[in-house]
């Protein structure tokens, strides 16, 4: 009896034993994560496997993070992508920042055999920055770290054992980031990429280096693009590489003296690099580089403009001191159509920095950018997707017309767009904006995305393709999502959108480090204050502050976030903080619904370390600008927006203009920045018989946020008189079809023109006349008189009797005493700017030459 | 008898002096004639060297002309933008019967009315590419002497700002026929060929004591901020064997 007891007992023991030993799981940190010193957070995807042959699921699993170097953020939200739902415990035996607990909604959990991913959120301790080292470290979880459970439970019973290495991860000491400009070029153009490289660690790091070196090229459509020169090394405290310096005077291929700004820190004789040209010198001066070889390095001679930038080829590896920061640039000739993008990485072997990718360039005569905001929003939220078509040939692209498809898991209708529908001509350098909004509907967790195209004529352009966004529960969009670097604060509204189940009763908004309660020298987010909507309250947390909770006064059924409403919470800040590259930013916002659920969802604010400012000039964009103008609809200041980032002039980027308050035209409405970092346009006066005061606005293209406003307004004076404009696209033949002719055409002409001043003028064929660049003249056939303000078509007959060409013709007329002075339809102010459809073109003749006037000629004695 | 023989000796001797008054008279009249002829001859044979070297220095004038229409046919080429920065100049450029040699300059439009003195600086940037770079300063003040009554000056300095006056310099003064006022001052100077690679210099006009609007064009090798907005003078000079003619012209883009 006994002998049987004990038999029966070793038998439940061994079957208790291998029904434990059976319930294995396995933890992995996904490849490629990796924390970097100095981040305000980073997301570890930890991988949890159950055992194949487990005889439970996993119900409930605890993340225990040692509290040393970090805490889990209360960012972290359950996992959306497995195949059964988890949510967030909060229970008093695991609590945040050292622990957080996930159990299963409901049902089954994870089956064996199965994974599902648990994306945590860390900080450094306390909130702070992820920890500094002296060198790069890894950092790994204890066996007993991660806790999994069969049971839906608040208690951390292990039923399940740990197979493996517990997870481990590395934590860089350097900080990387790399951009391609411009992000649209022909081919032959130059592409600079630049990595800048911040040092985390805790210690000065020498001999850094980028690798691989030059950046690994990934290609799509065939691009190609390859290195010019070496790559260029910044300048630190302790490494003095030469700073790039501007071409002060524009270089053609023959000359042998490179006058620069300055020469400052270059080499008394070396190798340049300017463009994709490699030039040689055996001397300088202060401001030039003498004995210059060209076409060095198997390179071509060329010329280059005024304000290229001269990179020294005499750089070496550079040492940076804790916190130092500097960068690494090549340049890169576009040498086939296509797009690619570049990837590398900065190290001195013990300390690295991740693999980053440079943004998507794309390469050819005629190419397209997609973009999209935002990245994530709610269920019947629009989406708003832009292309950016942009012409690097040398001829003009007409009639440029988009064409977009929808890709992706959620349903998206088109709500509007494109606007415009078609474009109907982009100058050679000149790139056009299409738009598209859709609604987005669909449950949380499906995509959305877009890829589309551009053509004009038989010509495309390559198939873009936007990021892909993601259907969420709580939508949470913050306004403005970039601002400058070091900026001097303003207010920044967080949208927060509930398609959930229950109202919302709370919204609680982390500010991330660097914080600041000073705005002094030393920069970061300086909290000012708060406005919540009405019948909310506020509350904040720390000093300096961070964090803001919002809380709706009861009946949250009235005062609340209503499912399918939203609401906006205000915070303004005194100041922002001063970042080299651009760096963005977590607002975690924690949305807690009536039913006690609490979710975060991040919102991120870009600091860019891009500065944009904008100036008026007169309308040669080289003189001063007058203190006024006059509103005749001809009179116009030149606006020069100046894109910088570190003091550095960057190019390729567009600038959008827009008059903010007064009226005006502008020739166009974006433009992008040259090689000395500007954006010119060209504002119009407009037609008023009273003063106006306008004021323009330049913001960098997609970035709302970063904007520069002219330091005071423009002022237009009232005009007195008459003032004719010519009404643009105007021009036809009399039948009302295109200009386009052959030699005999006695057709006649049709042009419309307005009077914006306040006199009437008189128009008639003796003062006004017709003609195109070729001597062809044509007669005003019956005269008009405008009244202030009125419009009218003039028609003109005659003969084309010379040929051929393609030019636009010369309307001149001189009303009398009331007109306000010779108009010059070929002249024609921007905004009433000639399109293609306003040249006369006369058997296809090839386009008019260049125009010149003689100013004075004299014979010498 | 000896009357006879005397009248026959006095007719004798009337016949033998008639006779050498008539050698005489051929001998000086040939005299005259050769003299004349030999006036003549020299008369027209200067006629045709100066018709030679007229027409010599028409066709340079005409050289020149075409010189300048050939810089500016270069200089606005498609793109304009980038051509329009050709500074490079011609040398000994073959035109017809001579050739041309042209200097292309940066034209900066300084008029004003202020009363002087008022000092204009601009800058030049030294270039040594090209079959004929840039080195000449050349100003002109002109004026409309029945609108403004003053005499004005002019003067070259070597800096910028008035301040070193450069003597060596070609300064023309044209004065109104009508009268011993002037109308019109020319600057002309030959920038060293051992310049440093940006040169500064600035010109004065003088004597504006009643504020009256004057005209003042300076061209000058190209300023470092040149671009394809800016204005363009050249000069040009055609030559025809020892024949030379000079044009200046300054033009812009409308």
């Amino acid at each position: 009896m006994k002998k049987t007891a004990r038999i029966i007992f070793l038998l439940i023991s061994l079957i208790a034993s291998r029904a434990n030993a059976a319930n294995t799981f396995s933890a992995s940190a996904a490849s490629g994560t990796g924390a970097v010193m100095g981040d305000p957070a980073v997301v570890i995807p930890f991988v949890i496997t159950n055992g194949a042959g487990s005889t439970n699921d996993i119900k409930t699993l605890f993340f225990n993070i040692p509290t040393t170097n970090y805490n889990i953020s209360a960012a972290t939200a359950a996992p959306t992508a497995c195949a059964v739902a988890w949510n967030v415990q909060n229970p008093a035996s695991c609590l945040l920042p050292g622990c957080i607990e996930f159990q299963r909604v409901s049902g089954g959990g994870l089956a064996p055999g199965a994974s599902c991913t648990f994306d945590i959120v860390l900080t450094g301790v306390g909130g702070a920055l992820i920890p500094a080292a002296s060198m790069d470290a890894t950092d790994a979880l204890a066996n007993t770290s991660i806790v999994a459970s069969k049971n839906a439970t608040s208690t951390q019973s292990a039923n399940f054992t740990l197979t493996g290495s517990p997870p481990s991860w590395p934590r860089n000491a350097l900080a990387a980031t790399m951009t391609a400009v411009p992000d649209s070029v022909g081919t032959g153009d130059a592409i600079s990429v630049s990595m800048g490289v911040t040092n985390r660690s805790s210690a000065a790091q020498s001999g850094v280096i980028a690798s691989p070196d030059p950046p690994a090229r990934t290609y799509t459509g065939g691009a190609n693009a390859t290195q010019s020169g070496a790559a260029i090394y910044g300048s630190t405290t302790a490494t003095t590489n030469p700073a790039p310096a501007a071409l002060s005077n524009s270089l053609t291929a023959s000359m042998t003296i490179v006058q620069a700004a300055s020469t400052a820190g270059f080499p008394a004789s070396g190798r340049l690099l300017i463009d994709a040209e490699l030039v040689d010198y055996t001397g300088k001066t202060a401001t030039a580089f003498t004995g210059c070889a060209r076409a060095a390095g198997g390179t071509t001679a060329a010329g280059h403009f005024a304000g290229a930038l001269i990179y020294s080829q005499n750089t070496s590896s550079f040492t940076l001191a804790s916190g130092e920061s500097s960068t690494i640039t090549w340049l890169f000739n576009a040498a086939a159509a296509g797009t690619v993008y570049f990837t590398s990485s900065a190290t001195n072997v013990t300390a690295t920095s991740k693999n980053v990718n440079s943004n998507i360039a794309a390469i050819g005569a005629f190419t397209a950018q997609l973009s999209m905001t935002p990245l994530s929003l709610v269920s019947g939220q629009n989406v708003t997707v832009t292309m950016t078509a942009a012409n690097n040939g040398t001829t003009a692209l007409t009639n440029v017309t988009p064409t977009l498809g929808a890709l992706g898991t959620a349903m998206l209708t088109p709500a509007s767009g494109p606007t415009p529908s078609s474009i109907a001509d982009i100058a050679p350098g000149a790139s056009g904006a299409f738009q598209w909004t859709y609604a987005v509907t669909g449950t949380p967790g499906q995509t959305y995305s877009f890829t589309g195209y551009a053509a004009s004529g038989a010509s495309n352009t390559n198939t873009a393709a936007s990021a892909t966004g993601t259907l969420v529960q709580y939508g949470v969009a913050v306004s403005p999502s970039t601002v400058a670097t070091g900026a001097a604060g303003g207010a920044f509204t967080w949208t927060v959108s509930n398609r959930g189940g229950a109202d919302i009763k709370t919204v609680a908004i982390t500010i991330p480090p660097p914080l600041t309660s000073a705005c002094g020298v030393t920069k970061g987010w300086g909290y000012s204050s708060n406005t919540p909507p009405a019948n909310w309250t506020a509350t904040t947390t720390g000093a300096p502050v961070t964090s803001v909770t919002f809380n709706s006064n009861t009946p949250y059924a009235t005062n609340g976030i209503p499912v399918g409403g939203s609401k906006s919470f205000t915070i303004t800040f005194n100041c922002v903080p001063a970042v080299t590259s651009d760096a963005a930013y977590n607002f975690a916002a924690a949305v807690t619904d009536t039913a006690n659920a609490a979710t975060t969802i991040n919102s991120y604010i870009t600091v860019t370390a891009y500065q944009l400012t904008i100036a008026a000039y007169d309308e040669d964009c080289a003189g001063v600008a007058p203190a006024s103008k006059t509103a005749d609809g001809a009179s116009a200041y030149c606006l020069k927006a100046s894109l910088s980032a570190g003091g550095i002039p960057v190019s390729g980027k567009a600038i959008d203009f827009a008059i903010t308050s007064g009226a005006g035209m502008l020739d166009v409405a974006s433009t992008v920045t040259d090689s000395s970092g500007s954006a010119a346009v060209k504002l119009t006066a407009p037609c008023s018989t009273a003063g106006v005061n306008t004021m323009v606005r330049a913001t960098l293209s997609g970035s709302p946020g970063l904007y520069g406003d002219l330091g005071s307004s423009l002022v237009f004076t009232g005009v007195s008189g008459g003032s004719l404009q010519y009404l643009s696209g105007s021009f036809k033949k009399t039948d009302g079809t295109s200009p386009d002719i052959s030699t005999g055409y006695a057709g006649g002409f049709i042009l419309n023109v307005r009077n914006c001043g306040n006199g009437a003028l008189t128009l008639n064929a003796a003062n006004t006349t017709l003609t195109d660049r070729v001597g062809n003249g044509f007669t005003l056939a019956s005269g008009a008189t405008l009244n202030a303000g009125a419009s009218a078509q003039l028609s003109f007959i005659g003969a084309v009797s010379a040929g051929p060409s393609n030019c636009a013709p010369t309307l001149t007329a001189d009303a009398g005493a009331g007109y306000t002075g010779a108009f010059s339809y070929y002249k024609s102010p921007a905004g009433n700017s000639i399109s293609a459809s306003d040249t006369l073109i006369v058997d296809s003749g090839a386009y008019c030459p260049e125009v010149v006037k003689v100013l004075d000629w004299r014979e010498l004695r | 008898m000896d009357g006879r023989k005397g009248m026959t000796g006095a007719r004798r001797l009337k016949a033998g002096n008639a006779s050498g008054a008539s050698v005489i008279a051929v001998i000086f009249i040939l005299a005259v004639i050769t003299f004349f002829g030999v006036v003549f001859s020299s008369f027209l044979s200067t006629g045709v060297e100066e018709s030679v070297s007229e027409a010599g220095s028409e066709r340079a004038l005409y050289i020149a002309e075409a010189g300048v229409e050939t810089a500016i046919g270069r200089l606005k080429m498609t793109p304009v933008s980038t051509n329009w920065l050709w500074n490079d100049g011609y040398l000994n450029k073959a035109v017809g019967m001579g050739t041309v040699t042209v200097e292309v300059l940066q034209h900066e439009d300084r008029s004003g009315s202020l009363v002087g003195p008022r000092c204009e600086s601009f800058t030049s940037s030294i270039e040594a590419a090209g079959a004929f770079p840039a080195r000449t300063v050349y100003a002109a003040l002109t004026w409309d002497p029945t609108v403004n009554l003053n005499n004005l000056d002019m003067n070259l300095y070597g800096d910028g700002t008035c301040a070193a006056q450069i003597t060596g310099l070609s300064k023309t003064i044209i004065y109104d026929p009508a009268g011993a006022s002037r109308r019109a001052v020319f600057l002309r100077y030959r920038i060293p060929d051992a310049a440093p690679a940006v040169v500064t210099y600035s010109a004065k006009v003088l004597n504006n004591t009643a504020g009256t609007a004057y005209k003042l064009g300076i061209s000058h090798p190209d300023d470092t901020a040149f671009n394809s907005s800016s204005k363009r003078a050249v000069i040009s000079t055609g030559h025809v064997n020892d024949a030379n003619r000079e044009v200046f012209a300054a033009f812009g883009r409308p």
